[in-house]
């Protein structure tokens, strides 16, 4: 258990940079997760962490000590893979007394410890098993005990749960976080997975493109987009570009094509000139008036899709398609066709450059 | 009868009429002449009798032969072994042009002719040839060194020309392994070396196997290499074979010979394939 620090960590492949300067700071016993679409550096990253891939620069610190230049063998970090990579060859009990057996703990001391491992994944009677013979929700149990037996200072997960079926995968989730905090070990998790990201962790790093975009928890990250690369990979937005043209009270004024005027916050930096204002759609109103001091927009349901708790709403307005998330009131849904006016708060309306289309 | 037994019957019948066929009744007439007699002066005698066999293990001679194929044959193998492991890792971690280079270069003592290659090492080998000329330079010995009509020269031969066959099966079951499983090692703690003897050398087993079995036996039956190297000097059981049906007309004596170096063959392959597969290593072949 120890305080995980990168800084200006980077990497290139042939030239290419894949990992562009990331510093982050993690503190111990935190669960942090790196998040980002595939591409992004986030595994480069983990694998710099955990010695299989050398930075080109840069440093890594873990409780205070550099190990930048340490080979992955010794550096008491526990990984967890996407594929689980047990060994084949060996049953459940060789896998996870192999960190035990590297370093040299005498016998009686690895079975009492493969022990405690195993019950601490509930998978104490898989002992004499072979990997192929378990289901993939327990062998990526039995990776974790693996990577976990030989008390880490750090824990790594690389995706862990991407081969899992959607409802194990849930399962997993909750355990996979519950056994971190009896551990109390500082995490690393990388994952494409957004609603894994935002469940799991305390703090969520969102990189693209080797560059970290955004550091913070997940409410902060979802609320508070730092640019609009963050906003669209995490859940779904509504984005409107426009022209500022003055501030008041906390909030700027910005002109859309339309002509309309609506007020946001900064996302980010200052915003000057052109912007863009993004506006999550589980924050948007339909009625059929505005009530005053919200932001407002003219629009014309064009179809709406019944997922049970909630109504998807697809509205095109003189600002563009909008989506919609409405709770189900029980009241019957709009139909198609029907004038509305759409309104959310100011602050609701997260002002940020506009992000250079590809 | 299930679907798909009746395809998969359909698929291997080919195959299987094939072997029927030109292997298995062959060697079903193999047996049957392993138990005739033979005269010098009226040829074949039909019967069912044991002698051929009896004089095999009756005389020192011939008994001196099958030793020391197998000798050879194990040799070969441990030799090839040695050699082609490092090749084959190498195979694995490089691409592209360098790969296809060293592929050709792993292949190429199949892509020449057999008797111009043995030819090419007994010109090499012979008392006045390369290395003997190399060694007597260097000062390492007093006298030319015996190469040709040795084992020496049929050992060096055989590596060589079976050396792909190794390579080839073990860079199989090395390109089938998980990078990831490697990595994992290293994570918990292993040095390049141990996580090589931990996990990379068991899980190539199977290839070894293979390998193994492929040149042991090859090394086992092999004739032309150890005819030109090794000649009536330093006999084979396959040259010996060659020497009853062609030159002493004794199909019959042939015949046991040749079935005597099938089962050797068969009961070595066999006891190797036991011995890994129930050992330490046993989950690696399942």
């Amino acid at each position: 258990m120890a305080k995980l620090e990168l800084d200006r960590l980077t990497k290139r492949f042939d030239g290419i940079l894949a990992v562009d300067g990331v510093s982050l700071a993690i503190e111990e016993g935190e669960f942090v997760s790196l998040l980002g679409p595939s591409g992004c550096g986030k595994s480069t990253t983990l694998g710099m962490v955990a010695g299989l891939l050398a930075p080109d620069a840069g440093s890594i610190r873990i409780g205070g000590r550099d190990i930048t230049r340490q080979p992955g063998h010794r550096r008491n970090i526990g990984m967890v893979f996407q594929h689980y990579a047990l060994f084949p060859h060996m049953t459940v009990a060789q896998n996870v007394a192999f960190g035990l057996r590297m370093r040299k703990i005498p016998k009686t001391d690895i079975a009492t410890r493969v022990r405690r491992a195993l019950e601490l994944v509930r998978l104490p009677h898989a002992a004499e098993r072979h990997p192929r013979q378990l289901s993939g929700g327990e062998q990526q149990r039995i990776a974790v005990a693996r990577a976990l037996v030989i008390e880490p200072a750090i824990l790594l997960l690389d995706e862990p749960l991407s081969n899992l079926d959607a409802r194990l995968r849930e399962e997993m989730r909750i355990e996979l976080r519950e056994i971190q905090r009896r551990v109390g070990i500082t995490t690393v998790f990388v994952t494409h997975d957004q609603a894994e990201a935002l469940a799991m962790s305390d703090r969520v790093a969102v990189m693209n493109r080797g560059r970290i975009m955004q550091v913070g928890p997940p409410a902060t990250i979802y609320d508070r987009p730092a640019n609009e690369f963050v906003s669209s990979f995490i859940g779904q937005t509504n984005r409107i570009e426009g022209d500022v043209v003055g501030a008041e009270a906390g909030y700027v004024t910005l002109r859309v094509a339309s002509g309309t005027c609506l007020r946001g916050v900064a996302g980010g930096e200052e915003p000057k000139g052109r912007v863009a204002a993004l506006i999550r759609p589980e924050k948007i109103t339909l009625a059929g008036e505005a009530p005053a001091g919200r932001n407002s927009l003219r629009g014309r349901v064009q179809d709406s899709v019944f997922l049970g708790t909630v109504i998807y709403y697809i509205v095109s307005t003189d600002g563009g398609r909008f989506t919609v998330l409405a709770q189900n009131t029980g009241a019957a849904p709009r139909a198609a066709g029907t004038d509305v006016t759409l309104s959310w708060e100011p602050a609701h309306t997260l002002l940020v450059a506009p992000a250079a289309m590809e | 009868m299930r679907p798909g037994f009746r395809a998969a019957l359909g698929l291997v019948s080919p195959a299987c009429l094939w072997l029927l066929a030109f292997f298995l009744i062959p060697l079903g007439l193999v047996l049957r002449l392993s138990f005739f007699g033979f005269s010098p002066t009226s040829g074949i005698v039909p019967a069912l009798e044991l002698g051929n066999y009896w004089k095999i293990f009756a005389d020192e001679y011939y008994l001196g032969i099958f030793v020391r194929t197998v000798r050879i044959s194990l040799l070969v193998t441990f030799l090839t072994l040695a050699l082609g492991y490092p090749e084959a890792y190498y195979l694995t971690r490089i691409r592209g042009r360098a790969k296809a280079l060293v592929l050709v270069a792993v292949l190429s003592p199949l892509i020449v002719s057999a008797i111009t290659r043995t030819f090419g090492w007994f010109i090499l080998l012979a008392p006045n040839g390369l290395v003997n000329s190399a060694i007597l330079g260097l000062g390492l010995a007093d006298g030319p060194v015996r190469l040709i009509y040795s084992e020496t020269g049929i050992v060096i031969g055989l590596t060589h020309v079976l050396v792909p066959f190794m390579v080839l099966s073990i860079y199989a079951s090395l390109q089938r392994r998980n990078p990831a499983l490697v990595s994992a090692a290293q994570t918990l703690g292993a040095g390049p070396v141990r996580a090589f003897l931990e996990i990379t050398l068991p899980l190539s087993l199977p290839g070894i196997v293979a390998g193994s079995v492929v040149v042991f036996t090859l090394s086992m039956s092999a004739f032309v290499t150890p005819a030109i190297l090794g000649g009536t000097r330093v006999r084979v059981v396959a040259y010996l074979i060659y020497e009853e049906f062609l030159l002493s007309l004794n199909w019959p004596f042939g015949a046991a010979l040749a079935l005597l170096l099938v089962l050797i063959t068969m009961v070595v392959v066999v006891a190797y394939n036991r011995w890994l597969e129930r050992g330490r290593w046993a989950e690696v072949f399942r």
